[in-house]
């Protein structure tokens, strides 16, 4: 299947936002808060062209082996972001919050054997085995990164964790762009590799395309100035919680 | 193409984690953008005459310590209502400390954290009290240790509550009247 011009528009669209959101990251500084955020952003807009060059002017099977070698490194680049948001948000005070390490991997754990169980449940119609394993590993990958960024948010906030706004934008942008991800994926499942496929590859880069867009002036915008904490409250606050985790500990102990 | 019973479990599964993805980020912006009065509008009325009484009495023994019943200790409660109430509470009282660190930093720093370990021990009591309660429902008796995790419950929504009205005593003297009112 030949891509038609709309494909080039978005693959050109999302090269210029991936380059532009890269650069009000760099500019402004934000990679000080947001390195695997930044990084990968980075690598994106270096892929894209390197991608399309090798579309139009290598050969398929090159292009091939470069697509699939990428894909297990975004994965675990966007893992590493939906980390980066736990981090900001349940560290705010340098360390983490207790109960927040412990609710975030007993929960994560349970959406990632939801997300290697669901995808079992249907045969995606594809020609090879292949196919449907690329099916069905696209909409793990996405269900892994939406439960994971649903996990840090019902986290944060049960334990009455504020988030401040660039974080709180990263993650406004990265639900949206995930929830689309994996109705996208659920749709190949039943569609399979060849029915709607461009469409509904249209719907996914449109809503990234709208995300980048918003992360570009969320990002671009100042946050609020916050009070630094000084070098005698860190401490005091490292000593509370460590004396918080013994306490709690000791009670859980003596049941 | 036929639509098999498989399919349909699975758009039901996909359709459902995504709304519940969806539902629980709204509800948590809703939460962020809330203002001190929106916030103090949400806080439950609970009956702290009797959460006092009963969290007194296991913060400070006195002679005849054990004088309180759990049967009494529940009722003075308010039950499993009241200690869902104080759950809820819970929440928006840390959110009230959090928001004071705009006039008081440092001290609404420390306390915010300390009212979070009493916040963790809330929600621990609570939900031994949940798990509890499902024999109690099931074989329709009475389990008497319910109330003594619902006492550890009360002295931990009584200490966050101090906290709270202390803090917002030295930090925003006008807004602790209101405060101490609808607490």
């Amino acid at each position: 299947m030949s891509p038609s011009a709309l494909d080039y528009v978005l693959w050109l669209a999302s090269f210029l936002g991936e380059a532009f959101l890269f650069f009000v990251l760099l500019y402004r500084r934000r990679w000080r808060e947001f390195p695997v955020f930044t990084f990968l952003t980075g690598f994106e807009t270096v892929l894209s062209p390197v991608e399309y060059a090798l579309f139009r002017y290598g050969s398929v099977g090159y292009y091939t082996r470069i697509y699939y070698t990428v894909i297990p490194i975004e994965f675990f680049l966007q893992l590493g972001v939906v980390l980066e948001i736990a981090r900001i948000v349940m560290r705010p005070t340098g360390t983490w919050v207790r109960d927040a390490k412990k609710q975030f991997i007993f929960w994560g754990a349970l959406g990632i054997l939801f997300a290697a169980a669901l995808p079992f449940l249907v045969t995606p119609p594809a020609a090879t085995l292949l196919e449907r394993l690329e099916v069905r590993a696209d909409l793990f990958t996405s269900l892994v990164i939406c439960e994971l960024i649903a996990v840090v948010t019902r986290t944060s906030k049960s334990l009455g964790l504020g988030w401040r706004s660039h974080v709180m934008a990263l993650g406004n942008g990265w639900t949206v762009w995930a929830v689309v991800a994996i109705l996208v994926d659920g749709l190949h499942s039943y569609f399979g590799a060849e029915r709607c496929f461009s469409q509904l590859e249209h719907v996914r880069m449109f809503a990234y395309l709208t995300v980048l867009g918003y992360w570009m002036v969320q990002f671009w915008l100042e946050e609020p100035a916050r009070q630094p904490l000084s070098p005698e409250l860190r401490v005091y606050i490292e000593t509370l919680h460590r004396r918080v985790k013994n306490n709690l500990d000791t009670l859980d102990a003596q049941r | 193409m036929t639509f098999e019973p498989s399919y349909f479990v699975f758009a039901v599964l996909l359709c459902g984690f995504a709304g519940v993805v969806i539902a629980d980020w709204l509800s948590h912006r809703k939460q962020a953008r809330r203002d001190w009065h929106e916030l103090v509008a949400g806080l439950s009325s609970v009956d702290f005459e009797g959460i006092s009484q009963v969290a007194l009495d296991y913060l400070t023994p006195r002679r005849g310590q054990i004088d309180l019943e759990p049967a009494r200790i529940w009722k003075l409660l308010g039950g499993y209502e009241g200690l869902r109430k104080m759950r809820e509470n819970a929440e928006i009282m840390l959110a009230l400390a959090a928001y004071a660190q705009q006039w008081n930093f440092e001290e609404a720093t420390i306390v915010t954290e300390r009212m979070r370990h009493d916040a963790a021990l809330l929600r621990r009591a609570v939900r031994r009290v949940e798990l509890g309660m499902i024999p109690s429902m099931l074989f329709r008796r009475f389990r008497f240790t319910l109330p003594l995790e619902a006492q550890e419950a009360s002295s931990a929504y009584y200490l966050m509550r101090q906290r709270l009205l202390s803090l917002y005593e030295t930090s925003h003297v006008c807004r602790y009247p209101v405060l101490a009112a609808v607490l």
